[in-house]
Protein backbone atom coordinates (compact mmCIF):
# COMPACT_ATOMS: atom_id res chain seq x y z
CA UNK A 1 0.00 0.00 0.00
CA UNK A 2 1.31 3.44 -0.85
CA UNK A 3 2.09 5.50 2.17
CA UNK A 4 1.43 8.94 0.70
CA UNK A 5 -1.87 8.80 -1.12
CA UNK A 6 -4.21 6.01 -0.28
CA UNK A 7 -5.61 3.85 -3.05
CA UNK A 8 -9.28 4.60 -2.84
CA UNK A 9 -11.73 2.35 -4.61
CA UNK A 10 -15.27 3.20 -5.55
CA UNK A 11 -16.49 0.87 -2.88
CA UNK A 12 -14.51 2.90 -0.33
CA UNK A 13 -16.35 6.00 -1.42
CA UNK A 14 -19.74 4.40 -0.87
CA UNK A 15 -18.71 3.03 2.47
CA UNK A 16 -17.29 6.42 3.41
CA UNK A 17 -20.56 8.19 2.61
CA UNK A 18 -22.61 5.58 4.40
CA UNK A 19 -20.47 5.54 7.52
CA UNK A 20 -19.38 1.96 6.98
CA UNK A 21 -15.63 2.54 7.37
CA UNK A 22 -13.79 2.36 10.64
CA UNK A 23 -12.44 5.61 11.95
CA UNK A 24 -8.83 5.38 10.79
CA UNK A 25 -9.79 4.19 7.32
CA UNK A 26 -12.42 6.89 7.07
CA UNK A 27 -9.87 9.52 7.94
CA UNK A 28 -7.48 8.28 5.27
CA UNK A 29 -10.23 8.12 2.65
CA UNK A 30 -11.31 11.64 3.61
CA UNK A 31 -7.84 13.03 2.99
CA UNK A 32 -7.59 11.16 -0.30
CA UNK A 33 -10.91 12.71 -1.34
CA UNK A 34 -9.72 16.15 -0.31
CA UNK A 35 -6.62 15.72 -2.45
CA UNK A 36 -8.41 14.57 -5.57
CA UNK A 37 -11.03 16.74 -7.27
CA UNK A 38 -12.42 13.88 -9.33
CA UNK A 39 -13.03 11.83 -6.20
CA UNK A 40 -14.49 14.86 -4.47
CA UNK A 41 -16.96 15.45 -7.27
CA UNK A 42 -17.98 11.83 -7.23
CA UNK A 43 -18.63 11.93 -3.50
CA UNK A 44 -20.60 15.14 -3.91
CA UNK A 45 -22.80 13.52 -6.50
CA UNK A 46 -23.39 10.45 -4.39
CA UNK A 47 -24.29 12.70 -1.47
CA UNK A 48 -26.54 14.75 -3.70
CA UNK A 49 -28.47 11.56 -4.49
CA UNK A 50 -29.12 10.99 -0.79
CA UNK A 51 -30.08 14.60 -0.33
CA UNK A 52 -32.60 14.46 -3.17
CA UNK A 53 -34.10 11.22 -1.94
CA UNK A 54 -34.60 12.83 1.45
CA UNK A 55 -36.14 15.89 -0.13
CA UNK A 56 -38.46 13.89 -2.37
CA UNK A 57 -39.72 11.43 0.17
CA UNK A 58 -39.44 13.06 3.54
CA UNK A 59 -43.09 14.07 3.41
CA UNK A 60 -44.51 10.70 2.43
CA UNK A 61 -46.59 10.55 5.57
CA UNK A 62 -48.23 13.95 5.38
CA UNK A 63 -51.22 12.84 3.39
CA UNK A 64 -54.25 11.38 4.98
CA UNK A 65 -54.14 7.74 5.73
CA UNK A 66 -56.20 5.61 3.38
CA UNK A 67 -59.07 4.07 5.22
CA UNK A 68 -58.06 0.78 3.69
CA UNK A 69 -55.18 0.69 6.17
CA UNK A 70 -57.74 0.38 8.88
CA UNK A 71 -59.18 -2.61 7.20
CA UNK A 72 -55.72 -4.08 6.90
CA UNK A 73 -55.23 -3.57 10.60
CA UNK A 74 -58.62 -4.60 11.80
CA UNK A 75 -60.15 -6.66 9.05
CA UNK A 76 -58.45 -9.96 9.69
CA UNK A 77 -59.88 -10.21 13.14
CA UNK A 78 -56.51 -10.99 14.58
CA UNK A 79 -56.53 -9.02 17.72
CA UNK A 80 -56.42 -5.45 16.50
CA UNK A 81 -59.61 -3.91 17.66
CA UNK A 82 -61.50 -1.24 15.80
CA UNK A 83 -60.77 1.01 18.72
CA UNK A 84 -57.07 0.73 18.06
CA UNK A 85 -57.60 1.10 14.35
CA UNK A 86 -59.67 4.20 14.95
CA UNK A 87 -56.92 5.54 17.16
CA UNK A 88 -54.49 5.20 14.25
CA UNK A 89 -56.82 7.06 12.05
CA UNK A 90 -57.31 9.97 14.38
CA UNK A 91 -53.72 10.14 15.41
CA UNK A 92 -52.40 10.20 11.89
CA UNK A 93 -55.08 11.72 9.74
CA UNK A 94 -56.15 14.13 12.43
CA UNK A 95 -52.64 15.12 13.30
CA UNK A 96 -51.50 15.57 9.77
CA UNK A 97 -54.32 17.27 8.00
CA UNK A 98 -54.33 19.99 10.53
CA UNK A 99 -56.69 19.01 13.25
CA UNK A 100 -54.29 19.07 16.10
CA UNK A 101 -55.07 17.01 19.12
CA UNK A 102 -55.13 20.14 21.25
CA UNK A 103 -58.89 20.20 21.10
CA UNK A 104 -59.83 16.55 20.98
CA UNK A 105 -63.40 17.09 22.03
CA UNK A 106 -64.56 19.56 19.41
CA UNK A 107 -66.60 18.66 16.38
CA UNK A 108 -63.56 18.02 14.22
CA UNK A 109 -62.96 14.92 16.29
CA UNK A 110 -65.84 13.40 14.37
CA UNK A 111 -64.53 14.20 10.93
CA UNK A 112 -64.04 11.07 8.90
CA UNK A 113 -61.55 10.94 6.04
CA UNK A 114 -62.96 12.48 2.90
CA UNK A 115 -62.95 9.34 0.72
CA UNK A 116 -64.68 7.37 3.45
CA UNK A 117 -67.35 10.01 3.90
CA UNK A 118 -67.85 10.40 0.15
CA UNK A 119 -67.97 6.68 -0.54
CA UNK A 120 -70.40 6.18 2.28
CA UNK A 121 -72.75 8.88 0.94
CA UNK A 122 -72.37 7.37 -2.50
CA UNK A 123 -73.22 3.89 -1.25
CA UNK A 124 -76.34 5.14 0.50
CA UNK A 125 -77.88 7.35 -2.19
CA UNK A 126 -76.80 5.90 -5.50
CA UNK A 127 -79.01 2.78 -5.32
CA UNK A 128 -82.07 4.99 -4.70
CA UNK A 129 -84.58 4.68 -7.48
CA UNK A 130 -87.19 7.19 -6.40
CA UNK A 131 -85.22 9.62 -4.23
CA UNK A 132 -81.60 9.65 -5.32
CA UNK A 133 -81.45 13.43 -4.88
CA UNK A 134 -83.26 16.08 -2.87
CA UNK A 135 -83.33 18.66 -5.62
CA UNK A 136 -83.40 17.51 -9.23
CA UNK A 137 -81.49 18.82 -12.23
CA UNK A 138 -84.63 20.59 -13.42
CA UNK A 139 -84.12 23.04 -10.57
CA UNK A 140 -80.39 23.29 -10.99
CA UNK A 141 -80.21 27.00 -10.33
CA UNK A 142 -82.06 26.62 -7.07
CA UNK A 143 -79.89 23.62 -6.16
CA UNK A 144 -76.67 25.58 -6.69
CA UNK A 145 -77.97 28.60 -4.81
CA UNK A 146 -79.21 26.50 -1.91
CA UNK A 147 -75.99 24.52 -1.50
CA UNK A 148 -73.90 27.68 -1.89
CA UNK A 149 -75.88 29.29 0.86
CA UNK A 150 -75.56 26.35 3.19
CA UNK A 151 -71.84 25.80 2.58
CA UNK A 152 -71.27 29.56 2.57
CA UNK A 153 -69.25 29.21 -0.60
CA UNK A 154 -70.24 29.47 -4.26
CA UNK A 155 -70.94 25.92 -5.31
CA UNK A 156 -72.32 24.70 -8.58
CA UNK A 157 -72.76 21.36 -10.21
CA UNK A 158 -70.07 20.83 -12.86
CA UNK A 159 -71.15 19.97 -16.38
CA UNK A 160 -69.95 16.44 -17.10
CA UNK A 161 -71.92 15.89 -20.29
CA UNK A 162 -68.77 15.72 -22.40
CA UNK A 163 -67.90 12.63 -20.38
CA UNK A 164 -71.37 11.26 -20.97
CA UNK A 165 -72.73 12.03 -17.52
CA UNK A 166 -75.84 14.11 -17.02
CA UNK A 167 -76.74 15.75 -13.73
CA UNK A 168 -79.53 14.06 -11.78
CA UNK A 169 -79.44 16.59 -8.96
CA UNK A 170 -77.97 17.00 -5.54
CA UNK A 171 -78.49 17.02 -1.83
CA UNK A 172 -77.29 18.53 1.39
CA UNK A 173 -75.54 16.17 3.78
CA UNK A 174 -74.28 16.41 7.34
CA UNK A 175 -70.56 15.95 7.77
CA UNK A 176 -69.34 16.13 11.35
CA UNK A 177 -71.77 18.90 12.32
CA UNK A 178 -71.17 20.84 9.14
CA UNK A 179 -73.02 20.92 5.84
CA UNK A 180 -71.63 19.05 2.86
CA UNK A 181 -72.99 18.70 -0.66
CA UNK A 182 -73.43 15.80 -3.02
CA UNK A 183 -74.13 16.02 -6.74
CA UNK A 184 -75.16 12.91 -8.60
CA UNK A 185 -74.67 12.19 -12.29
CA UNK A 186 -75.73 9.35 -14.52
CA UNK A 187 -74.74 8.12 -17.98
CA UNK A 188 -76.85 6.36 -20.61
CA UNK A 189 -76.09 2.94 -19.21
CA UNK A 190 -77.34 4.02 -15.81
CA UNK A 191 -73.91 4.20 -14.15
CA UNK A 192 -73.87 6.82 -11.45
CA UNK A 193 -71.08 8.99 -10.25
CA UNK A 194 -71.20 11.38 -7.29
CA UNK A 195 -69.26 14.48 -6.39
CA UNK A 196 -68.99 15.13 -2.69
CA UNK A 197 -67.96 18.59 -1.48
CA UNK A 198 -67.15 19.74 2.01
CA UNK A 199 -65.03 22.36 3.70
CA UNK A 200 -61.33 21.68 3.65
CA UNK A 201 -59.52 21.68 6.98
CA UNK A 202 -57.05 24.34 5.81
CA UNK A 203 -55.92 26.34 2.80
CA UNK A 204 -53.71 23.64 1.43
CA UNK A 205 -54.23 22.48 -2.14
CA UNK A 206 -53.51 18.91 -3.05
CA UNK A 207 -53.20 16.90 -6.20
CA UNK A 208 -55.53 14.01 -6.96
CA UNK A 209 -55.39 11.11 -4.58
CA UNK A 210 -57.10 7.82 -5.14
CA UNK A 211 -58.44 5.26 -2.76
CA UNK A 212 -60.87 2.40 -2.79
CA UNK A 213 -63.54 2.23 -0.18
CA UNK A 214 -65.90 -0.65 0.10
CA UNK A 215 -65.69 -1.41 -3.60
CA UNK A 216 -66.00 2.19 -4.76
CA UNK A 217 -63.18 4.13 -6.28
CA UNK A 218 -62.71 7.66 -4.97
CA UNK A 219 -60.55 10.39 -6.44
CA UNK A 220 -60.25 13.31 -4.06
CA UNK A 221 -58.47 16.60 -3.81
CA UNK A 222 -58.52 19.95 -2.04
CA UNK A 223 -58.80 23.15 -3.96
CA UNK A 224 -59.40 26.67 -2.75
CA UNK A 225 -60.74 25.77 0.65
CA UNK A 226 -63.04 23.00 -0.48
CA UNK A 227 -62.45 19.29 -0.43
CA UNK A 228 -63.83 17.33 -3.37
CA UNK A 229 -64.32 13.61 -3.79
CA UNK A 230 -65.54 11.93 -6.93
CA UNK A 231 -66.90 8.45 -6.33
CA UNK A 232 -68.07 5.67 -8.64
CA UNK A 233 -67.92 1.94 -9.02
CA UNK A 234 -65.02 2.50 -11.39
CA UNK A 235 -61.27 2.28 -11.42
CA UNK A 236 -58.62 4.87 -10.98
CA UNK A 237 -58.14 5.76 -14.66
CA UNK A 238 -61.82 6.44 -15.33
CA UNK A 239 -62.21 8.42 -12.15
CA UNK A 240 -59.09 10.47 -12.66
CA UNK A 241 -60.24 11.43 -16.14
CA UNK A 242 -63.62 12.47 -14.76
CA UNK A 243 -61.97 14.32 -11.88
CA UNK A 244 -59.88 16.30 -14.34
CA UNK A 245 -63.04 17.35 -16.08
CA UNK A 246 -64.63 18.35 -12.78
CA UNK A 247 -61.53 20.31 -11.87
CA UNK A 248 -61.57 22.17 -15.19
CA UNK A 249 -65.27 22.90 -14.83
CA UNK A 250 -64.72 24.34 -11.38
CA UNK A 251 -61.60 26.29 -12.40
CA UNK A 252 -62.42 27.47 -15.90
CA UNK B 1 -43.49 -3.99 26.88
CA UNK B 2 -45.55 -1.88 24.61
CA UNK B 3 -48.32 -3.48 22.76
CA UNK B 4 -47.81 -4.87 19.31
CA UNK B 5 -50.42 -2.57 17.80
CA UNK B 6 -49.01 0.65 19.07
CA UNK B 7 -45.53 -0.28 17.87
CA UNK B 8 -47.00 -1.20 14.50
CA UNK B 9 -48.89 2.05 14.28
CA UNK B 10 -45.79 4.07 15.05
CA UNK B 11 -44.08 2.60 12.02
CA UNK B 12 -46.79 3.39 9.49
CA UNK B 13 -45.36 6.77 8.44
CA UNK B 14 -41.93 5.21 7.87
CA UNK B 15 -43.44 2.35 5.90
CA UNK B 16 -45.40 4.75 3.75
CA UNK B 17 -42.42 6.91 3.07
CA UNK B 18 -40.36 3.94 1.99
CA UNK B 19 -43.18 2.48 -0.11
CA UNK B 20 -43.71 5.84 -1.81
CA UNK B 21 -40.10 5.91 -2.79
CA UNK B 22 -40.08 2.30 -3.90
CA UNK B 23 -43.13 2.40 -6.16
CA UNK B 24 -43.59 5.14 -8.69
CA UNK B 25 -47.33 5.02 -8.21
CA UNK B 26 -48.66 6.35 -4.87
CA UNK B 27 -51.70 4.08 -5.08
CA UNK B 28 -49.49 1.08 -5.55
CA UNK B 29 -47.39 2.26 -2.60
CA UNK B 30 -50.42 2.41 -0.35
CA UNK B 31 -51.48 -1.03 -1.52
CA UNK B 32 -48.05 -2.27 -0.59
CA UNK B 33 -48.24 -0.76 2.90
CA UNK B 34 -51.71 -2.12 3.37
CA UNK B 35 -50.69 -5.62 2.39
CA UNK B 36 -47.64 -5.36 4.58
CA UNK B 37 -49.75 -4.32 7.58
CA UNK B 38 -52.20 -7.11 6.93
CA UNK B 39 -49.39 -9.66 6.78
CA UNK B 40 -47.81 -8.24 9.92
CA UNK B 41 -51.09 -8.50 11.80
CA UNK B 42 -51.59 -12.02 10.52
CA UNK B 43 -48.13 -13.02 11.70
CA UNK B 44 -48.04 -11.17 14.96
CA UNK B 45 -47.33 -14.41 16.79
CA UNK B 46 -44.12 -14.69 14.79
CA UNK B 47 -42.94 -11.28 15.88
CA UNK B 48 -40.05 -11.46 18.26
CA UNK B 49 -40.14 -8.32 20.34
CA UNK B 50 -36.43 -7.85 20.82
CA UNK B 51 -35.76 -7.75 17.08
CA UNK B 52 -37.43 -4.39 16.82
CA UNK B 53 -40.54 -3.57 14.90
CA UNK B 54 -39.03 -1.63 12.03
CA UNK B 55 -36.64 -4.27 10.64
CA UNK B 56 -39.37 -6.85 10.95
CA UNK B 57 -41.90 -4.71 9.09
CA UNK B 58 -39.38 -3.74 6.45
CA UNK B 59 -38.57 -7.35 5.78
CA UNK B 60 -42.28 -8.10 5.41
CA UNK B 61 -42.50 -5.11 3.10
CA UNK B 62 -39.60 -6.44 1.05
CA UNK B 63 -41.23 -9.84 0.69
CA UNK B 64 -44.54 -8.25 -0.20
CA UNK B 65 -42.84 -6.11 -2.80
CA UNK B 66 -41.00 -9.05 -4.35
CA UNK B 67 -44.17 -11.14 -4.38
CA UNK B 68 -46.04 -8.31 -6.04
CA UNK B 69 -43.39 -7.90 -8.72
CA UNK B 70 -43.36 -11.62 -9.38
CA UNK B 71 -47.10 -11.64 -9.56
CA UNK B 72 -47.20 -8.81 -12.04
CA UNK B 73 -44.17 -10.23 -13.82
CA UNK B 74 -44.26 -6.94 -15.67
CA UNK B 75 -41.22 -5.84 -13.79
CA UNK B 76 -38.86 -8.67 -13.01
CA UNK B 77 -37.20 -8.15 -9.69
CA UNK B 78 -34.26 -10.43 -10.27
CA UNK B 79 -33.59 -9.56 -13.87
CA UNK B 80 -31.19 -6.78 -13.07
CA UNK B 81 -32.29 -4.96 -16.20
CA UNK B 82 -31.73 -1.24 -15.94
CA UNK B 83 -34.81 -0.43 -17.92
CA UNK B 84 -37.91 -2.43 -17.71
CA UNK B 85 -39.31 -2.03 -21.20
CA UNK B 86 -42.56 -3.75 -20.44
CA UNK B 87 -43.52 -1.57 -17.52
CA UNK B 88 -42.39 1.58 -19.25
CA UNK B 89 -44.38 0.69 -22.31
CA UNK B 90 -47.73 0.67 -20.61
CA UNK B 91 -49.55 3.93 -21.11
CA UNK B 92 -50.38 4.43 -17.51
CA UNK B 93 -46.80 4.10 -16.44
CA UNK B 94 -45.57 6.31 -19.22
CA UNK B 95 -48.06 8.93 -18.18
CA UNK B 96 -47.00 8.68 -14.57
CA UNK B 97 -43.36 8.95 -15.48
CA UNK B 98 -44.05 12.16 -17.38
CA UNK B 99 -45.27 13.87 -14.24
CA UNK B 100 -42.04 13.06 -12.41
CA UNK B 101 -38.86 15.09 -12.30
CA UNK B 102 -35.93 13.86 -14.38
CA UNK B 103 -34.24 12.63 -11.26
CA UNK B 104 -37.28 10.58 -10.24
CA UNK B 105 -37.57 9.18 -13.73
CA UNK B 106 -33.98 8.04 -13.51
CA UNK B 107 -34.72 6.55 -10.10
CA UNK B 108 -37.64 4.53 -11.42
CA UNK B 109 -35.67 3.34 -14.40
CA UNK B 110 -33.33 1.55 -12.05
CA UNK B 111 -33.92 -2.13 -11.59
CA UNK B 112 -36.19 -2.60 -8.59
CA UNK B 113 -33.53 -4.52 -6.66
CA UNK B 114 -31.07 -1.65 -7.07
CA UNK B 115 -33.61 0.99 -6.16
CA UNK B 116 -34.56 -0.94 -3.07
CA UNK B 117 -30.99 -1.07 -1.77
CA UNK B 118 -30.37 2.57 -2.64
CA UNK B 119 -33.44 3.63 -0.68
CA UNK B 120 -32.76 1.45 2.33
CA UNK B 121 -29.27 2.87 2.61
CA UNK B 122 -29.70 6.41 1.33
CA UNK B 123 -33.17 7.22 2.59
CA UNK B 124 -33.74 4.86 5.50
CA UNK B 125 -30.14 5.13 6.68
CA UNK B 126 -29.73 1.42 7.28
CA UNK B 127 -26.33 -0.20 7.50
CA UNK B 128 -25.18 -2.57 4.74
CA UNK B 129 -25.45 -5.42 7.19
CA UNK B 130 -29.02 -4.53 8.13
CA UNK B 131 -29.99 -4.30 4.47
CA UNK B 132 -28.33 -7.61 3.69
CA UNK B 133 -30.24 -9.29 6.47
CA UNK B 134 -33.47 -7.63 5.53
CA UNK B 135 -33.47 -8.67 1.89
CA UNK B 136 -31.59 -11.92 2.41
CA UNK B 137 -28.48 -11.39 0.28
CA UNK B 138 -24.78 -11.15 1.15
CA UNK B 139 -23.32 -7.76 2.09
CA UNK B 140 -21.25 -7.83 -1.11
CA UNK B 141 -24.42 -8.00 -3.18
CA UNK B 142 -25.87 -5.08 -1.28
CA UNK B 143 -22.76 -3.08 -2.07
CA UNK B 144 -22.71 -3.91 -5.76
CA UNK B 145 -26.39 -3.06 -6.16
CA UNK B 146 -25.87 0.19 -4.30
CA UNK B 147 -22.86 1.07 -6.43
CA UNK B 148 -24.70 0.39 -9.67
CA UNK B 149 -27.69 2.44 -8.56
CA UNK B 150 -25.57 5.38 -7.49
CA UNK B 151 -23.46 5.27 -10.64
CA UNK B 152 -26.51 5.52 -12.83
CA UNK B 153 -28.02 8.36 -10.88
CA UNK B 154 -24.65 10.11 -10.66
CA UNK B 155 -24.39 9.95 -14.46
CA UNK B 156 -27.75 11.57 -14.56
CA UNK B 157 -26.68 14.35 -12.18
CA UNK B 158 -23.55 14.89 -14.22
CA UNK B 159 -25.71 15.34 -17.29
CA UNK B 160 -27.76 17.88 -15.37
CA UNK B 161 -24.76 20.01 -14.43
CA UNK B 162 -23.43 19.80 -17.95
CA UNK B 163 -26.62 21.07 -19.50
CA UNK B 164 -26.86 23.76 -16.82
CA UNK B 165 -23.38 24.93 -17.76
CA UNK B 166 -24.26 24.95 -21.45
CA UNK B 167 -27.24 27.12 -20.67
CA UNK B 168 -25.14 29.50 -18.66
CA UNK B 169 -22.56 29.83 -21.44
CA UNK B 170 -25.28 30.65 -23.93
Amino acid sequence: MKNTIEQVTDSDLHRFIDGELNESRARRVASAIAADTALGEKVDRYREINRRLGELYSNGQTESLPSSFLIALAGRGVGVSWRVAAAVLWAIVGGLIGYSLQAPLDATAFVRPLPVEAASAHAVYVPEVRHPVEVGAAEQEHLNAWLSKRLERPISAPDLRTAGYALIGGRLLPDAFRPAAQFMFENDSGDRITLYIRHAPDDRETSFAYSENDGFGVVYWIDDGLAYALTAAAGRATLTAAAELVYREINP
Amino acid sequence: MRRFESLLIDEIPALRRYARALCRDPGQADDLVQECLARAVGRRKLWIGHRGMRPWLFSIMHNTFVDELRRQSASRYDSGAAVDPQSLASDQNAELLCTLSDFEQALYRLAAEQREVLLLVGLEQMSYRQVAKLIGVPVGTVMSRLARARERLAEHLEGETRSAKVKRIK
